[in-house]
């Protein structure tokens, strides 16, 4: 086979695998593709996927570069959002994720997250692992804009000062525990 | 105008004082759509002044609209129009969901008209065209559950049944209507009661002719339903998913991977739920966990819900415990519906834990919920649970009820937290034993007969929104501000109306929401951020307007407000937009009237207006801003180290709402001073006859 075409099925090949874990709610991580490849090293493969991602067929490859990895995603079947929530977790950055996810809703929405949320899909968080994390987060500098608001109903909210006045989060936690469910 | 696609083209009347079954012809009630608009027509033309609820003269108005029965989603809606026992006698509507509307429209009928009174207890028989009167002498004093039983082995498993509960037969004011065992419509149980008619039992097997061929139908059918979302039209899920670019924990498109019907054989996973999925709509609300937190979801059977709906908002449970109380394992409902009997339990429960959340707190709800429902009583929107905190914990019913009464009710029962205390509840309310049995009369007559402080009515713990009418907030003033207060004046009793907060509540970015509300409303400042309000401004009360007789809109095609209208969509190709025009693109489908969303809108403002126009007419007043448009102190008073419309606080301005009120008055045309229509505004919807007749009495303003 002409090496054109060899190098045409190879990158297929890549973006089909990448796609296909996108799919399944997974990134896929460069190490994961060194063993499926021939390519010998993690930078020609990255360079390599950045060129292909640059193309006309293979738009929605997009990648976040973590601690230790670079993760690959599709945008056909991911959103950036939740690729990088995952790209979190593979980092074992619980802190981070969570900090991202509380910022990302105190800015956007705005509303303060219910600690709950860090329980269930996609987080998964057991409840003394969260506990823990959260615990961390009180005595770190980096996330001192976080903070817990405890509403009457005994559920727990967290939220980020630098997007939301915690006279505003407390309203908004009373509202949402309180009234809103009605 | 004639034309009976849509419309099943007939009107059945009852009277049931003379016994006559009459037939009359729906075209003369076009021009007021259906449901809720032949509702308040009749009520204009045929109940004089003065009527109270429980008289003879009074009549009840079952309804349902063109779209019912054409498969439209969400289209299976009762609408009931009576007089309001519980707010000083004047006219309402409570709505109920299930089979019932659909097959109002398979037998033949676009509403049943209900006067007069019977000599004795029946049930009506409505089989097509052929319809009796039936001695109900055996169901009277039972529940609804056996009622709905029994008239369904007589009729046949296919019929539907709406009834009412002894609540109802005692004219207990607080009392529902009720169909397929947990569908129910607050507050005029009572009125059925008063005429001696305890259930209607319906089976039709007609068709429900459109103007458009299947194919058409099927087209937009199929177009609604790609930019459909979950409850309440809720279009991103709670949960982060592959998917979805937004999400909200408070939305009710509550699939996700691992979460279960936990109780169903073999258990069924919610899953992802992609939007272009189709064959997953029906799974996207698992409500069970919404409405109990994530203890429900073992119990989850499935969800259910109306016909022709995609959404399934009812969710079907299995607590075996509940037997030991002596009634269903099974139960199934939504929303209000749950935490009103769960709020009942005032001191909480076995477990100590109060609130939800709990295996405690499921059993108790799940109990409370068979017990409201079999006994047919009405909650006032969770208001008959405030009135009985406030009495309980204010030492009042220790002082109001007499010493044997009080000492007979076992108090330690609830103090325990034991459900037990349920069926003493229940059974003293909806039989009028003694005096703790007022509590089922209204928060207006209970807080007044019972001496209730003044901090009753104007305290933010109770949430009465109106101490004049008796009627809690619903979705007021935390809900889009401005609006969701305006909308919450304009009823005679809590608002039923969920075009704003569905809104609000879709989950989308606010910055996103104020865009959208740009395009609909012409300005994003028509919505604030939540708890940073702004001052009134015109959009605001284009805003309230439009939900405001989009709602009347619905009740009358019939519609489901919790859903409708699809302002937006899960879709991000179409950046997240809905489409206002499709009910009037379904209405010129179903009945071959051609209509733009304005002229639909436009029926739907005549009608809202008809509304208004009784209001006065039954107050004898034309000053509705001081007479009845009027709220708690709270709403104004709450948060005191705060100003309104300082970041934070949902706090309003009286003067701003005021200017509110002035500015909502001049959209519809009425009077800026006293917001009582006008001759103008009344004659520009046709309804010059009503401005004759208001004039007629005084009531036109100048």
């Amino acid at each position: 086979m002409p090496k054109q075409n060899r190098e045409q099925t190879r990158d297929q090949k890549i973006v089909q695998w990448i796609r296909s874990r996108s799919q399944q709610g997974q990134l896929t991580k460069t190490a994961e593709l060194l063993q499926e490849t021939e390519i010998p090293s993690r930078e020609l493969l990255n360079k390599e996927l950045e060129a292909l991602a640059s193309k006309g067929t293979a738009t929605d490859l997009q990648w976040i570069d973590g601690q230790d990895e670079r993760y690959f995603f599709s945008t056909k079947t991911m959103v950036p959002g939740y690729a990088a929530i995952l790209a979190r977790q593979e980092d074992r950055d619980l802190a981070g994720m969570i900090a991202d996810t509380v910022r990302n809703d105190s800015k956007t929405y705005p509303r303060p997250t219910p600690i709950r949320v860090f329980q269930r899909e996609p987080f998964r968080l057991a409840e003394d692992e969260l506990a823990d994390v959260l615990e961390q987060m009180k005595r770190q500098e980096e996330y001192a804009d976080i903070q817990r608001i405890t509403a009457s109903t005994g559920a727990a909210y967290l939220f980020s000062e630098d997007y939301l006045k915690p006279v505003r989060a407390r309203t908004m936690v009373k509202l949402a525990e309180e009234i809103e469910d009605e | 105008m004639a034309t009976s696609k849509g419309w099943a083209g007939k009107v059945l009347r009852i009277d049931l004082t003379a016994e006559k079954i009459t037939t009359e012809d729906t075209s003369k009630y076009y021009d007021f759509i259906g449901g809720m608009g032949i509702g308040y027509k009749v009520m204009w033309d045929e109940v004089p002044e003065g009527t109270k609820s429980y008289d003879p003269e009074n009549k009840i108005i079952f309804g349902v609209g063109p779209f019912s029965g054409t498969g439209i989603p969400c289209s299976s809606r009762t609408n009931i129009t009576s007089l309001m026992p519980t707010h000083q006698d004047l006219v309402g509507d409570s709505h109920m969901g299930g089979h019932f509307a659909a097959e109002m429209k398979f037998a033949g009928w676009d509403a049943i008209i209900l006067e007069g009174k019977a000599s004795s207890p029946v049930w009506i028989r409505i089989e097509n065209d052929k319809v009796t009167l039936e001695d109900a002498g055996r169901l009277w004093g039972e529940g609804t559950f056996k009622t709905t039983a029994d008239i369904c082995t007589v009729m046949g498993g296919e019929a539907h049944v709406a009834c009412i509960g002894p609540a109802g037969e005692n004219m207990v004011n607080q009392s529902i209507i009720i169909t397929g065992g947990s569908h129910s419509a607050g507050g005029h149980g009572g009125v059925m009661g008063s005429k001696n008619v305890k259930a209607i039992g319906i089976r039709g097997t007609l068709p429900v002719y459109i103007a458009a061929n299947g194919q058409q139908l099927k087209e937009l059918d199929e177009y609604a339903m790609s930019i459909i979302g979950s409850n309440n039209q809720h279009v991103v899920p709670s949960t982060p998913l592959p998917w979805a670019e937004y999400h909200h924990a408070r939305s009710r498109w509550t699939a996700r991977p691992g979460l279960f019907w936990g109780a169903a054989d073999p258990p069924v996973e919610t899953g992802e739920c992609p939007p272009e999925d189709m064959n997953s709509v029906g799974l996207r609300c698992q409500k069970a966990v919404f409405d109990h937190g994530d203890v429900a979801e073992d119990a989850t059977v499935r969800m259910g819900g109306c016909q022709s709906c995609p959404i399934r908002c009812q969710s079907h449970l299995e607590v075996p415990e509940a037997e030991e109380f002596g009634v269903s394992p099974y139960r199934s409902n939504t929303c209000v519906g749950w935490s009103f009997p769960r709020a009942v339990m005032l001191k909480g429960y076995r477990d100590g834990s109060t609130g939800r959340g709990t295996e405690e707190a499921l059993l108790a709800t799940v109990v409370s919920s068979n017990l409201a429902d079999d006994w047919g009583l009405w909650c006032n929107y969770n208001q008959i649970t405030r009135d009985f905190r406030y009495a309980y914990e204010n030492g009042i019913l220790e002082e109001v009820l007499p010493e044997a009464e009080y000492n007979e009710i076992p108090w330690d029962l609830l103090e325990a937290g034991d459900p037990n205390f349920l069926h003493e509840f229940y059974r003293r309310v909806c039989t009028k034993e003694g005096e703790f049995s007022h509590l089922g009369d209204g928060s207006y007559l209970v807080s007044r007969r019972w001496n209730f402080g003044d901090d009753y009515y104007t305290s933010e713990q109770w949430r009465l929104w109106n101490p004049k009418l008796g009627f809690p907030q619903h979705h007021s003033s935390e809900t889009a501000a401005q609006v969701g207060s305006l909308i919450n004046l304009m009823f005679n009793r809590d608002a039923q109306l969920h075009t704003h907060v569905n809104y609000t509540g879709s989950g989308l970015p606010i910055e996103l929401q104020r865009e959208i509300a740009g395009e609909l409303w012409g300005s994003p400042d028509a919505l604030d951020p939540p708890a940073d309000y702004t001052p009134m401004n015109e959009y605001k009360a284009v805003f309230a307007k439009y939900s405001l007789i989009r709602n009347v809109l619905h009740d009358s095609l019939t519609l489901c407000n919790w859903m409708w209208p699809l302002h937006v969509s899960p879709l991000k190709e179409r950046n997240y937009r809905g489409d206002t025009a499709l009910e009037a693109k379904f209405f010129s489908l179903i009945t071959g009237i051609e209509k733009t969303e304005e002229e639909l809108d436009m029926d739907a403002e005549r009608i809202f207006t008809l509304h208004r126009a009784l209001t006065v007419k039954q107050m004898g007043t034309t000053d509705m801003r001081n007479e009845h448009d009027v709220m708690s102190d709270y709403v104004f008073d709450r948060d005191p180290d705060m100003e309104p419309f300082e970041e934070g606080t949902i706090k309003m301005d009286r003067d701003d709402m005021e200017l509110a009120k002035t500015m909502l008055y001049e959209k519809f045309g009425w009077d800026p001073d006293s917001g009582a229509p006008t001759r103008a505004s009344l004659e520009r919807l046709g309804l010059g006859y009503v401005a004759d007749e208001l004039e007629e009495k005084g009531l036109l303003p100048a």
